[in-house]
């Protein structure tokens, strides 16, 4: 409690101090960073059973915390269970998004609280492979084959340089539509990303609070 | 210990009488307390330093079981667990560990057929069982490979009647079950014969109406186990028994047929009264065919086989110049192939191995077994399996007992040779020794995406999974009160697991065998009977059971698996108690059996109770473990079956039963209960 009324003071202050400092015309500005929980982004593709997996992928503006059709303002991006980075190279699978910007991801250890601050070793999409690497137990996610189940490895923090070199947390909670509890992958729609973050949109500030 | 429990309140009840009766009397004390798998001679049970078991026939025929699974279900520390890779849908584990790791005997030689890794414990018909022995803890120091966890041998040899005498039964029940059997056996001075015959048929059941065909569907069984003896001389004795199984099963769209079949010969010759040698031959076959037909989409039509031969002579010598020494050294051979569709050609294995055992006293009190085996195979690194075991009598009726063993389950054909891609979804799976090869070849074909693994650790050495097992037991006795504690643990190390050696530009995976996984089981084991009744028998058993990944504890403690909350989704650190154990093992299970004899021995009851606790199916959080927040639990649940026995005459008697009386099903997590079993069963001895 103690904390967050620290944390409002502290947001009242910066606004106090933003509003000043616009009237000032300086640029030493501390914005708020953005957290929210998206729910539902669909990452539909086309493909897979044996076939090349093909189809669009969804792409995220961590700046807006809205999905995008913009092909160059976009940071991550979903396509089933694979996730595009806005840096590096093509990976060499059909239909991926073109990378323009300077975006990377790494993964962190622990609950979304208790990272707070970015790393410096990022990975970045190349033709070796996505900076988030597919697989069960290699990158996001588990996979289940007796139930066909996605499952969200717990305690993996998902830590985003943006196309523009800001720092995002993600923790992605579910892979599933309405983000079920305990989803069930025969009636239960899939490829359905509810995800929560936190966006940094301060220039050169890797604090992730 | 179970026949203590079954056959003793028979005498005690009978003695009381003091009307013994001529027939009965004198089968029942042929019947000695042997067991011959434990040193693989015949040998004392009371005074066997190794936590077994032992079901007479007796036991089995109050119990009305038809096959071999109903009969292992009921007994101390042996669960039945869900095992979706067999027919019957059902399988076993002792002390923590699933039947992959157990050897099944008859005879004392291994039936084969393991399709999925795992035996099919339902393709064993019961009738002509003369007793059912289970070694718990590794026995690889007897038997070689896939004895980690224990062996069950299944005895059929018997003193052969001097004119002809057997047995006809049939047995109608719930669910369109009909097993019927006929045995017959006759000895002449020098040649003796033997036949059983078994047909075993169930129209399956349906638990989810919802969905396209039945839960288990319809099968027949047909057991055919001839035997045949003669004896050459007083010295020289030959013995010869064969074994032929067919199983067809009418599957949704299309029909599966597993047969097994098998030779086994042994001469028995005693070169003097210190020294014998056996020579056996053991030859057998397993085949399985499945054949699924779709009218509307032929192309998804397919049809699967696989075709498993082993053929095993063995040789062994016993020394015993006294009654309380023996020796034993034996060397032999496997010679093993599988063809199989999954398979680029048909694979061969060729293995050498041989064994000693050293069974004495130190002292009046004190027994002790050595043994050892060594094994050495064509295709992967040889093993050595060392066992040591003692039992010491503190009092007449108060004694402890221990051992320490070696066991090993080797890789078996699937994680030496498979190369498979599955044609729907499209992922590949290969074996240790052709993964390589099936890179590189995926790799000219342009198929592969990226290599998760450097190129120059691919195609190596896959290590034999291997246990260590400690077992320490205190057994007590007093009058009509019998218990043991056994305090067990099980190591077991490089359990072979798959891994993800690529990605394919489909998407999918490239599947690939390695050593993983490091676990143990550990434990309590309670086992007691009273018979201290005028007609009823009470007995009491009770396992307590821990088994972790040892991988997966060490994470724990460093602090580096999270689990998610149920409500808000989020990843918070879990610790070491909030970490259940291995999937599918319960934390506590009992069995409570009360049987009740009429003092004329004309009217059996008894009532047999199983119980497991809650226990988890898998992982439901990402994880990777199985923690108390997962959403798989199954609660805990309880079998009760019973069953009543009446002789009509001395020939004739007749039998009512139901197994699972209260009618508990789980149709989600457990198809393997059918629900209420009600049967009929009637016998006539000649």
């Amino acid at each position: 409690m103690k904390q967050s009324i620290f944390l409002y003071f502290f947001y009242f202050m910066s606004a106090a101090f933003f509003i000043v400092s616009c009237s000032k015309e300086e640029n030493t500005t501390t914005l708020i960073n953005l957290s929210k929980t998206y729910e539902d982004l669909y990452a539909p593709q086309s493909g897979g059973r044996g076939e090349p997996i093909s189809g669009e992928f969804t792409k995220f503006d961590l700046s807006t915390g809205h999905i995008t059709a913009d092909s160059e303002g976009w940071d991550i991006a979903f396509r089933g269970t694979a996730i595009a980075i806005n840096g590096g190279s093509p990976t060499g699978t059909l239909d991926e998004p073109p990378r323009n910007g300077n975006g990377g991801a790494t993964f962190v250890s622990g609950t979304f609280e208790s990272v707070t601050v970015a790393p410096s070793n990022f990975s970045e999409d190349s033709s070796q492979g996505f900076a988030i690497p597919g697989g069960s137990g290699n990158g996001w996610y588990n996979y289940n084959p007796q139930m066909r189940m996605i499952t969200p490895i717990p305690g993996k923090i998902l830590v985003v340089r943006t196309r523009d070199g800001k720092y995002a947390k993600i923790e992605i909670l579910s892979y599933y539509r309405g983000a079920p509890a305990n989803p069930n992958p025969m009636a239960d729609a899939s490829r359905y990303y509810t995800f929560r973050f936190l966006y940094n949109p301060n220039e050169g500030s890797n604090s992730l609070e | 210990m179970r026949k203590i429990f079954f056959l003793f309140p028979f005498y005690v009840s009978m003695l009381g009488q003091e009307t013994l009766k001529d027939t009965i009397q004198p089968k029942r004390q042929n019947l000695e307390e042997v067991i011959i798998s434990a040193t693989r001679n015949v040998r004392q049970f009371s005074s066997i330093p190794l936590p077994a078991i032992l079901i007479g026939e007796e036991e089995i025929k109050n119990s009305g079981a038809t096959k071999l699974i109903e009969v292992l279900v009921e007994q101390a520390g042996i669960i039945s667990v869900p095992d979706f890779t067999v027919g019957g849908e059902e399988g076993i584990q002792i002390q923590g560990i699933s039947s992959d790791y157990i050897t099944i005997l008859i005879d004392g030689v291994p039936l084969i057929g393991r399709n999925s890794g795992n035996f099919d414990l339902s393709r064993i018909a019961v009738n002509n069982i003369k007793q059912i022995e289970v070694v718990k803890g590794p026995s690889s120091s007897l038997f070689g490979s896939d004895a980690l966890g224990g062996i069950i041998n299944i005895v059929t040899n018997e003193t052969l009647p001097d004119k002809l005498s057997g047995e006809i039964s049939h047995q109608q029940g719930s669910f369109g079950l009909a097993d019927s059997n006929l045995s017959f056996a006759k000895k002449n001075k020098k040649f003796g014969y033997s036949v059983f015959l078994n047909r075993y048929s169930t129209n399956g059941y349906d638990l989810s109406s919802e969905l396209p065909g039945k839960t288990v569907d319809p099968y027949i069984n047909l057991t055919f186990q001839p035997k045949f003896l003669y004896d050459f001389s007083e010295k020289i004795k030959f013995n010869q028994s064969f074994r032929y199984f067919y199983q067809n099963q009418n599957i949704y769209n299309g029909d599966s047929e597993e047969k097994d079949f098998y030779s086994h010969s042994l001469i028995n010759h005693k070169i003097s009264e210190n020294w014998k040698i056996k020579y056996e031959v053991y030859a057998t076959q397993y085949n399985s065919f499945q054949e699924l037909n779709f009218s509307d989409n032929p192309t998804a039509s397919q049809k699967t086989s696989f075709d498993q031969k082993l053929f095993k002579p063995e040789i062994r010598i016993n020394y015993n110049p006294i009654t309380e020494k023996n020796l034993m050294i034996g060397f032999g051979g496997n010679l093993e192939s599988l063809d199989r569709d999954l398979f680029k050609e048909k694979v061969k294995f060729n293995s050498n191995y041989g064994f000693i055992q050293y069974d004495f006293y130190p002292s009046k009190k004190l027994n002790t077994i050595v043994g050892v085996r060594y094994d050495q195979h064509s295709e992967y690194a040889s093993q050595l399996s060392p066992k040591v075991s003692f039992k010491y009598f503190i009092k007449d009726n108060f004694s402890i007992k221990g051992s320490l063993g070696s066991g090993f389950k080797a890789p078996d054909f699937r994680q030496l040779y498979l190369d498979y891609t599955n044609s729907t979804v499209g992922y590949t799976v290969l074996g240790k020794t052709v993964e390589k090869q099936g890179i590189d070849l995926l790799n000219q074909n342009n198929q592969l995406l990226n290599l998760f693994i450097p190129i120059n650790e691919l195609g190596g050495v896959l290590n034999a999974e291997s246990s260590t097992g400690y077992n320490f037991a205190v057994s007590y006795k007093k009058n009509s009160f019998f218990a043991e504690i056994n305090l067990f643990r099980n190591d077991i190390k490089n359990l072979i697991d798959t891994r993800i050696l690529a990605r394919k530009i489909n998407g999918q995976s490239v599947f690939g065998y390695q050593n993983l996984n490091s676990i143990f089981t550990q434990g309590i084991e309670i086992n007691s009977n009273y018979k201290g009744f005028d007609k009823v028998t009470l007995s009491f058993a009770y396992q307590l059971l821990y088994s972790y990944d040892k991988d997966k504890l060490s994470l724990i403690s460093k602090g580096e698996v999270y689990s998610r909350d149920p409500e808000t989704l989020s990843s918070f650190l879990i610790g070491k108690g909030d970490y259940f154990g291995l999937a599918n093992r319960s934390r506590h299970s009992s069995s409570i059996k009360i049987s009740y004899n009429s003092s004329d021995d004309k009217t059996k009851i008894n009532l047999r109770v199983n119980y497991r606790s809650k226990y988890a199916m898998y992982d439901t959080n990402g994880n990777d473990l199985i923690d108390d927040f997962d959403s798989s639990f199954v609660n805990g649940y309880s079998l009760v079956n019973t069953s009543f026995t009446q002789n009509l005459s001395t020939k004739l008697s007749l039998q009512l039963g139901s197994r699972n009386i209260f009618n508990y099903k789980n149709p989600t997590n457990i198809p393997s209960l059918s629900g209420r079993q009600l049967y009929i069963n009637l016998n006539y001895n000649f």
